[in-house]
């Protein structure tokens, strides 16, 4: 037996300390008879560590009044929860509601008198393009929800259209 | 008279006939458990977290998830066995939130797993092995030197040195493998060997 072997036995459990080959080695083995001592030492010490432990003397009667209590959390914290999921939940189907409504997209459409007899709702855009502002639209009304967009007529509007919009 | 006798059998009886009473409604039997861990799991806490209204809080809160779920509990184990097991999984969870809270002071303090970090992590006892120490003064240092202890190395050395629980028990409650438990016992008594060679 080796020091190292020596070593990992002494760790493991007291029983081991009797194998023949440990006793040997200990009996020529300065080195690892000190680590005997010292190991045997530690182990009486850590002993003590539990036996100096302490229990609050109402230890055993506190579980229940924490079970009690914990239920009682509960008992208030889950309907809380349910009642929080559907205000949450409404509230997203609304929403959702609100944007269904709402279109993917601007229909752009140019002035057709079917279509002007058909909307009830027209959004007016600028009727002349605005100093600086290149091609920019910018609204000056938006209805709730609009049905359709239209142009109010003019020469500016008609080739806007046709380059940006009518491929 | 006969229920009388009946309730001293169960009350005198081994964890598994306790946690079947308990199962039927006895209250008696439940808190005859408590009575009979509640010591061994507030130490085994203790010295896991030093911290002493830490670790009744968290034995509390083991004894609750014990009263709460004591019919997913499998015989083939000790009681023990899930006992330590659940009150385990607790310390690793408290040990996390340390980390989560303050990274810096949780490297510093637990997770200094090369020997000449842990040797720069305490007063180095070897240095005035002429002093002499009080019994308590002693205690003290030993619990500082295994609270400096990696986790893994700590737990496995209270359960073994300090609860005296056997070899199979600990690779239940922290499972690993009998091996590993050993390996770990091992490393954490060669570290405190070397820390407290000053006292020892
Ligand atoms: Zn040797």
């Amino acid at each position: 037996m080796n020091c190292k072997e020596a070593s990992r036995q002494l760790t493991r459990h007291e029983a081991g300390r009797h194998d023949p080959d440990l006793v040997a080695h200990l009996q020529k083995c300065a080195k690892c008879r000190a680590l005997s001592e010292d190991l045997t030492k530690l182990s009486e010490w850590a002993r003590q560590l539990f036996e100096g432990s302490e229990t609050p003397p109402d230890f055993s009667h506190r579980v229940p009044r924490g079970v009690r209590h914990a239920s009682a959390r509960g008992f208030f914290w889950k309907p809380a929860l349910a009642v929080t999921c559907l205000v949450v939940g409404c509230s997203l189907a609304l929403f959702w509601t609100f944007m269904s409504f709402t279109p993917s997209e601007l229909q752009v459409a140019d002035s057709d008198p079917s279509y002007a007899e058909e909307s009830p709702t027209t959004i007016v855009i600028d009727s002349e393009p605005r100093q600086g502002t290149g091609d920019t639209l910018e609204m000056e009304e938006v209805p709730e929800f609009p049905s359709r967009i239209e142009f109010r007529e003019s020469k500016w509007h008609r080739d806007f259209y046709i380059r940006n919009v009518s491929h | 008279m006969e229920n009388a006798l009946c309730l001293s059998d169960i009350l005198a009886g081994g964890d598994h006939t306790l946690v079947a009473a308990y199962l039927k409604g006895n209250q008696v039997a439940f808190q005859t458990l408590v009575e009979r861990y509640q010591r061994r799991l507030i130490n085994y806490i203790n010295l896991s977290v030093h911290d002493y209204e830490l670790a009744v809080d968290l034995a509390q809160e083991t004894f609750i998830r014990v009263y709460r779920h004591a019919e997913s509990y499998e015989a083939r184990y000790n009681f023990s066995t899930w006992l330590y097991r659940i009150a385990t999984n607790l310390i690793i969870d408290e040990i996390r939130r340390r980390k989560r809270r303050n990274r810096f002071l949780f490297e510093n303090f637990f997770f200094l797993l090369s020997r000449k970090e842990l040797s720069n992590s305490l007063p180095d006892e070897s240095r005035s092995p002429e002093k002499t120490y009080g019994r308590k003064e002693k205690l003290e240092r030993i619990q500082n030197a295994i609270d400096s202890l990696p986790p893994k190395y700590r737990l496995a050395f209270v359960l073994k040195e300090i609860q005296d629980l056997p070899y199979e028990e600990i690779s239940d409650i922290l499972n690993i493998s009998p091996g590993t438990v050993k390996s770990r016992i091992h490393r954490a008594k060669m570290l405190l060997r070397e820390k407290l060679s000053g006292i020892l």
